[in-house]
């Protein structure tokens, strides 16, 4: 019995189909003649090709005869479809642009809400200025006291008024460190002329709002303390050269509220083209992806 | 006659008629039935020159032998629908590359690259399994009638879906050589020339497919006819 290296099994289904030289039909023939595995297997292939060969055909289920549309170009809808994927890149980078610019400004507009529109109605209408509360007066009592005209000052306090003109003012008048008026870093910031109106414009305020001012009376203890309030006033009108090194000259402190305004309006201006634009780009972002699925279910 | 598989290698006579509207003087007529090798070639040449007609003439003649090569490639009818058509309208788009030689071989090339873009799409779609691909292959039972009795359409519907169900678990490059070969008629030159791979290859891979497929329907037997028990 031959070695399993001389079978023929390799050679057996090309045998079958008459695809094998004349040298190689030889060898199966005469290995056949003594090999009953390998005839064995020749009979069971036999056997399964003419299962296979008799499998039967299916039928197609229709024509296939062409028309003229579909041998035509194709539409261009197939072509962008091709770049769906690309359409939809650039709709979502465009879509997540625009609302990252838009959250933006929305934070800076949110932020600027209880300074910006102040700057603005203090600036055309004083007399509506807000009432601080009582801690919001302590506390600006307390800085007024302890700290010194070169910290950061807020927006409002640069055009309100200084601890020159208001405090002593409100002192004598009874009224004391009026809320919004008891910021001396402000005062200190702030050329003389426009110090003077904003005082005028805080004594509005004290007059049109009495019962407030004297509760913040009642609770600062800038009132309690007057003596100290006027030392803490003679300093902050004579201050050192340092200070005066670090403090804005007038022009450019009475240029903060217009830039102010005008960063207000930008932003109050903008959102309608913004969302213009977050609207036109999520649409291109729902078409695309309607593209890409329509490409992908045409394929 | 009842159990001989000879009846079933007869080539099918796939009916010739007339489809479409051949331009005047085409050479479509009563003889051409008859001269089926020469006017297929002159088919193909007024195809080539964008003869529609014409060319519906070869659908017509193999759209057969393309849907059942997509049909047992992709194991599922609607694929194979998708292939089949496809396959035609490139092959018209193509005709032009067409430089003779086996016209049958040239068309089982195109419906085969198109069965596997139908099933790289299928697969891409959704996850597709050889379970899925036998089951639609069950459901697809629209063979074609060899005027055969109801048992032996039963017998033959049986043996069709255990084919069905072997192939399908054949490795592509081997299930693709045994479809045309075995199964649509399709001899070694041809087969290596619609895969564009050598003759040794297509010996080889169709020699491993057979064994695989014996394997399977070993595992079956009840299936399989008496004289064909393996």
């Amino acid at each position: 019995m031959p070695n399993q290296q001389e079978h023929v099994t390799d050679l057996l289904s090309p045998y079958l189909d008459g695809q094998v030289s004349a040298d190689e039909r030889a060898r199966v023939e005469d290995h056949l003649a003594t090999c009953g595995l390998c005839a064995g297997e020749l009979r069971q292939m036999s056997k399964v090709v003419s299962l296979l060969r008799a499998c039967p055909q299916v039928r197609p289920r229709r024509s296939y005869a062409l028309n003229r549309s579909l041998v035509t170009a194709p539409a261009v809808w197939p072509r962008l479809a091709r770049l769906a994927p690309v359409f939809t890149a650039l709709a979502a980078v465009l879509l997540a642009a625009l609302v990252f610019t838009d959250v933006r400004l929305m934070t800076v507009q949110w932020a600027l809400q209880p300074q910006g529109p102040v700057v603005e109605r203090t600036l055309l209408q004083p007399a509506e200025v807000p009432a601080p509360s009582t801690a919001e007066a302590e506390a600006a009592a307390d800085s007024s006291l302890g700290e010194t005209a070169e910290e950061t000052v807020p927006s409002e306090a640069r055009v309100i008024a200084t601890p020159a003109a208001a405090a002593p003012q409100a002192l004598s008048e009874g009224s004391g460190s009026s809320s919004s008026t008891a910021q001396p870093a402000a005062g200190a910031a702030i050329a003389e002329p426009e110090a003077t109106e904003a005082a005028g414009a805080a004594e509005m305020a004290a007059d049109e709002t009495p019962g407030e001012m004297q509760k913040s009376l009642a609770t600062s203890e800038a009132a309690a303390a007057p003596a100290e309030v006027g030392e803490e006033t003679e300093k902050a009108l004579a201050p050192t050269p340092q200070e005066q090194a670090v403090r804005p000259t007038a022009p450019a402190a009475v240029e903060q509220p217009s830039a102010g305004l005008a960063e207000v309006r930008l932003v109050v201006g903008w959102p309608w083209a913004l969302r213009l634009g977050e609207a036109l780009a999520a649409t291109a972002l729902l078409a695309s992806v309607g593209l890409w699925i329509w490409r992908r279910r045409l394929a | 006659m009842g159990d001989d598989p000879q009846r079933f290698l007869r080539p099918p006579r796939l009916p010739f008629r007339h489809f479409g509207q051949p331009t005047p003087g085409s050479i479509l007529s009563a003889t051409a039935v008859g001269k089926r090798d020469s006017a297929e070639s002159e088919l193909i040449a007024r195809a080539q020159t964008g003869d529609l007609g014409c060319f519906n003439l070869l659908v017509q003649r193999y759209q057969q032998l393309a849907y059942n090569v997509a049909y047992r490639l992709t194991g599922d009818a609607d694929s194979a629908d998708d292939a089949t058509q496809e396959a035609f309208i490139l092959a018209y788009r193509k005709l032009g590359q067409y430089r003779g030689g086996s016209f049958r071989a040239w068309l089982a090339r195109i419906a085969t690259n198109c069965a596997y873009d139908c099933l790289r799409a299928r697969k891409r779609s959704r996850a597709s399994s050889i379970e899925e691909m036998v089951e639609a292959e069950e459901r697809n039972p629209e063979l074609v009638n060899h005027r055969q009795s109801p048992e032996q359409q039963a017998l033959a519907s049986e043996l069709s879906h255990a084919i069905g169900r072997a192939i399908i678990d054949l490795p592509p490059d081997q299930r693709a050589v045994l479809v045309l070969v075995d199964l649509n008629g399709l001899d070694y030159d041809e087969a290596a020339l619609a895969l564009n791979m050598p003759l040794g290859t297509v010996k080889s891979r169709l020699s491993r497919a057979r064994a695989k497929v014996r394997e399977a329907l070993m595992a079956s037997p009840e299936l399989l006819p008496g004289s064909l028990r393996l």
